[in-house]
């Protein structure tokens, strides 16, 4: 690998954590499912409840990985756990606006209730099992996200819709690169981005 | 009611469903021809973005103005902005020929032969990779085919990359915000 002048410090952290363990954190990630799959729905409120489940799911791990994970790391990746929650919240301000538009049918909503756990169902969230296993969950939780996040571009209807879930790809195509430096990879690995390792 | 009134009815029904199956293809011809426009349109304006980057990081690449490994960085983000290019024309090509769009020279992009220093030319190429951001947001809130969609958003996503190294290497914080800055309307016009 040609090294880069952006592997700083953080990636001694990492060495650290380094182990054989791969312990999925994300039990549906990188599987056989077509990406077609992660956000389900036919209507924008639907692919839109879907992406906020997605969304908690990630929080919820990012939490679970930043307990485990070395100090330097998590004073790197600890926003990533706020910006999912963030997301959720955009997702939910996008959602809220389309019920606006049709009162009368906010039952249809696919969105996560108070007493459904976030995430069920999603992403099926495990409690990683040590810290080498926790960043390749984060890496591919946030493949995973990605690859939701194009699909949903092109089946969305509505230009709000559109818009926060574009805003947010191109987050989450972010943290992987962050990710990527943090584990001493290039993070910028690929001209054409997607949720392929 | 006389069968013969209900036969002129029974023409007449006909006659407009006809005259609607025949008409539907027209219109539906008419919509996917703009569909098409707009599209090619679109990939023209990212295209162009595209060259201007491309210039850009080449004119970075080669200047002494780099550190070495900055330089190694550049010429691998200048060569993603030459893949960009590629596909947003092959896509054009599907949808009836190339954009047409002309790769600048380097006095043309702005900023680029006035950066002096590193430090100046990492703010050149971020405020043109902020740009070409807000442009592929724009068109991918504005809709379009999901072929078209999937391409764009795989390239803001590529673009959004580059602006985590560039924030790197400007000591910046990485990825400082949980959403990407909303569009401005001007990018929104076809």
């Amino acid at each position: 690998m040609v090294p880069h002048p952006i592997r700083f410090s953080r990636r001694r952290a990492l060495t650290l954590a380094a182990g054989t363990g791969a312990a999925a954190l994300l039990a549906s990630c990188g599987g056989d499912e077509e990406p077609q799959a992660i956000l389900p729905g036919t209507t924008d409120e639907e692919i839109l409840g879907a992406a906020i489940a997605l969304e908690e799911s990630a929080s919820v791990a990012y939490e679970e990985a930043l307990r485990i994970l070395p100090e330097l790391i998590v004073a790197v990746l600890a926003p990533f756990a706020d910006h999912e929650l963030a997301h959720a919240a955009a997702l939910r301000e996008v959602l809220g606006g389309m019920q606006v538009e049709r009162r009368g049918r906010p039952q249809d909503v696919t969105a996560p209730g108070p007493d459904e756990p976030p995430g069920t169902g999603v992403t099926g969230v495990e409690v990683p099992s040590d810290p080498a296993a926790a960043m390749e969950a984060l890496d591919a939780l946030e493949r995973r996200q990605v690859d939701a996040y194009l699909d949903a571009l092109g089946r969305l209807t509505g230009s709000a819709a559109r818009e926060v879930c574009a805003r947010i790809l191109v987050v989450q195509a972010q943290h992987l690169s962050e990710l990527g430096v943090v584990s001493g990879r290039s993070p910028v690995p690929r001209a054409l981005v997607d949720g392929s390792a | 009611m006389s069968e013969g009134a209900i036969s002129r009815r029974g023409l007449l029904a006909g006659a407009v469903a006809t005259g609607s199956t025949l008409a539907l293809p027209g219109v539906a011809d008419a919509d996917a021809g703009g569909r098409r426009s707009t599209a090619r349109r679109r990939l023209r304006l990212a295209s162009e973005a595209e060259l201007r980057l491309l210039v850009a990081w080449d004119s970075a690449a080669k200047s002494s103005l780099l550190a070495p490994p900055v330089a190694r960085l550049a010429r691998t983000i200048r060569d993603h902005e030459m893949e960009h290019h590629e596909e947003l024309e092959e896509r054009a090509a599907t949808l009836g020929g190339p954009t047409g769009a002309v790769r600048p020279p380097a006095e043309a992009v702005p900023g680029l032969a006035a950066a002096r220093t590193q430090e100046r030319m990492l703010a050149v190429l971020s405020s043109l990779e902020a740009a070409a951001v807000e442009l592929y947001l724009a068109f991918l809130a504005r809709g379009g085919d999901a072929q078209t969609a999937r391409l764009f958003g795989q390239i803001v996503a590529s673009q959004g990359q580059h602006q985590v190294v560039l924030r790197h290497l400007q000591g910046a914080e990485p990825v400082p915000d949980a959403l990407a800055p909303a569009p401005g309307p001007a990018h929104g016009a076809d």
